[in-house]
């Protein structure tokens, strides 16, 4: 069994001398290599580093040239998006966690199973907050999936019972994993999407529990049209890029909209407001808005219509936010037609947005009301 | 920043965090009475290998050795019947999970591995006990984006071993 991350845990000197130079580049390699199985199992890797708040680079993949450079001569390394995943990540792990980690330490062979789970958790965690879209579509599929393994619709044809990128599932146990080889699910993905969104993404409490259903529901048919084996990343994959397509195209303008009707920078306004900044400190900080505003709008005292209203439009705007929009707002018509909302409430239910987030903003003093209720424990400051 | 500036300053974080930990602790040692005070963290053996502790919250009054506790972990994500202990305590960050409370009556060996606890601000214990006895009483109300995490496949994958853990306490006391 692997004990790198014990070893390290257990060389450091409870005086507080920090780590020597040469164990902690060496722990920074393990970490390095034990994130990046991570971000690639959480099928991550293709995707942009913004969706792990890490911003500014293209992609994970530093050109070889520059890493087998950095290989030969590490004093000559250049980092790349990953050593700043790796940062926040040591930081998570190794510095806010560390009584717990030494503590574990002091009585297990190993803990090196309890870092790799808070990898995990930090992962889990980053992705929650920086690429809410993902994460919704995650949380519903995997929920949906997991309904059918429940009631024997579906089985697990590859290794381990977790629900990861490489699982394979059959509709019958007896199936061939290798069938999923080349399995296309596009096309059944679109025509699903039409029906599930916008609440496949905004939908929160019993309305997402319909939402799993409907999902779980679309998948059962699958064998019926041939698809009886097929892998969750190649299941995945086609479902965000759909959903991230048609919140693409929210913003093309068509023929005849040639400028905002009134109220229609509201929108830049609020989405301001919910842009989620680079350090970890920030993003704890904005995460913790999120979760207070949801609260606060729970208990805001309007009509039942108008709660649902609020609700639909803030999940949006917050994945708006995050999927990185520009000035240019989508028409209302445009948005009407998504979330179902009728045009003409927009501008009040953005009005009433911009005021609930303002009373959650942490340098707003009104706040406290906010935290108070939940007895103080609604901390802004570093969470990690 | 660059990788050297930044990996010095992450190895003096953690020998910051170190010395904090540190003096916590002494401090806790000096104030620690024979029995396990509220709001303790104990480390119990049968649980360890999961990464839980578990925080006391209270005591039988005509027995004090007879504790009410919950598990204390360090996952982040935090339901409808959690608590959450922020970084800036002396505990933190940790997720008190009511649900999975009980009693134990601790014996010494229970009690071993007792070096190095800090114990969790009162305040986080009140609130864990009242969240421990609306379970109870069927009167639990989470917040809307506690309700969604009780629905996070993730979660309640870990809500599988807390049960678990729960069980292995439940079966050796």
């Amino acid at each position: 069994m692997s004990r790198e991350f014990t070893d390290y845990v257990r060389s450091l000197n409870p005086a507080g001398d920090p780590p020597d130079a040469m164990s902690f580049e060496r722990l920074w390699e393990v970490l390095r290599a034990a994130l990046r199985r991570e971000v690639k199992r959480r099928g991550l890797w293709e995707s942009p580093p913004s969706y792990l708040g890490v911003y500014g680079w293209g992609s994970w993949q530093m050109p070889e040239r520059i890493r087998a450079g950095a290989e030969r001569s590490p004093a000559s390394r250049q980092s790349d998006a990953l050593d700043e995943l790796v940062a926040d990540c040591y930081s998570y792990v190794f510095i806010t966690r560390l009584r717990s980690l030494r503590r574990l330490a002091g009585v297990n062979p190993s803990i090196d199973g309890v870092v790799v789970r808070s990898i995990r958790n930090f992962l889990h965690d980053t992705q929650r907050s920086q690429d809410p879209l993902g994460f919704r579509i995650f949380k519903v599929l995997r929920a949906a999936l997991k309904r059918l393994l429940d009631r024997g619709r579906l089985h697990i044809l590859s290794d381990g019972p977790k629900i990861a990128n490489e699982t394979i599932f059959g509709s019958r146990a007896e199936a061939e994993p290798s069938s999923a080889e080349g399995v296309e699910l596009h096309e059944p993905v679109r025509t699903w999407n039409d029906a599930l969104l916008p609440e496949l993404v905004t939908a929160r409490g019993e309305e997402e529990g319909a939402v799993v259903e409907e999902l779980a529901n679309r998948l059962a048919e699958l064998p019926a049209q041939g698809i009886g084996v097929f892998r969750f990343r190649d299941l995945i994959d086609p479902l965000k890029a759909d959903v991230r397509a048609r919140w693409a195209a929210l913003f093309e303008w068509t023929e005849g909209e040639t400028g905002l009707e009134e109220g229609e920078d509201e929108l830049v306004k609020v989405v301001r407001l919910l842009q989620p900044d680079t350090g970890v400190e920030d993003r704890d900080a904005f995460r913790a808005l999120a979760a207070a505003v949801e609260d606060e709008l729970e208990r805001l005292e309007v009509r039942k219509g108008t709660r649902r209203h609020l609700t639909t439009l803030w999940q949006f705007l917050r994945t708006f936010a995050a999927e990185g929009v520009e000035d240019q707002p989508p028409s209302h018509r445009k948005l009407s037609a998504l979330l179902g909302i009728p045009r003409d409430r927009f501008a009040g239910l953005y009005a009433t947005l911009r005021e609930v987030i303002e009373r959650c903003n942490p340098s707003n003093p009104a706040r406290r009301t906010v935290s108070s209720s939940r007895r103080g424990v609604l901390s802004f400051g570093p969470r990690r | 920043m660059d990788d050297c500036t930044l990996h010095e300053e992450l190895r003096r974080q953690t020998g910051e965090a170190l010395r904090r930990h540190a003096s916590a602790a002494l401090w806790e040692e000096r104030r620690r009475a024979a029995s396990p005070v509220a709001g303790e963290l104990l480390l119990m053996r049968e649980t360890a290998e999961h990464a839980i502790e578990w925080a006391v919250l209270g005591s039988a009054p005509d027995e004090p050795q007879r504790v009410l506790m919950v598990p204390a972990d360090t996952v982040p994500l935090v339901g409808s019947a959690d608590v959450e202990v922020p970084a800036d305590d002396a505990a933190g960050p940790l997720s008190l999970r009511c649900r999975y409370g009980l009693w134990r009556r601790l014996g010494d060996s229970d009690l071993g591995p007792r070096q190095g606890s800090v114990a969790v601000a009162p305040e986080y214990v009140a609130w864990a006990l009242e969240k421990y006895r609306a379970i109870a009483a069927r009167a639990l109300v989470g917040s809307a984006s506690e309700r969604d995490v009780d629905t996070d496949p993730e979660y309640q994958e870990w809500e599988e071993v807390l049960a678990l853990a729960q069980g292995a306490l439940e079966r050796s006391g």
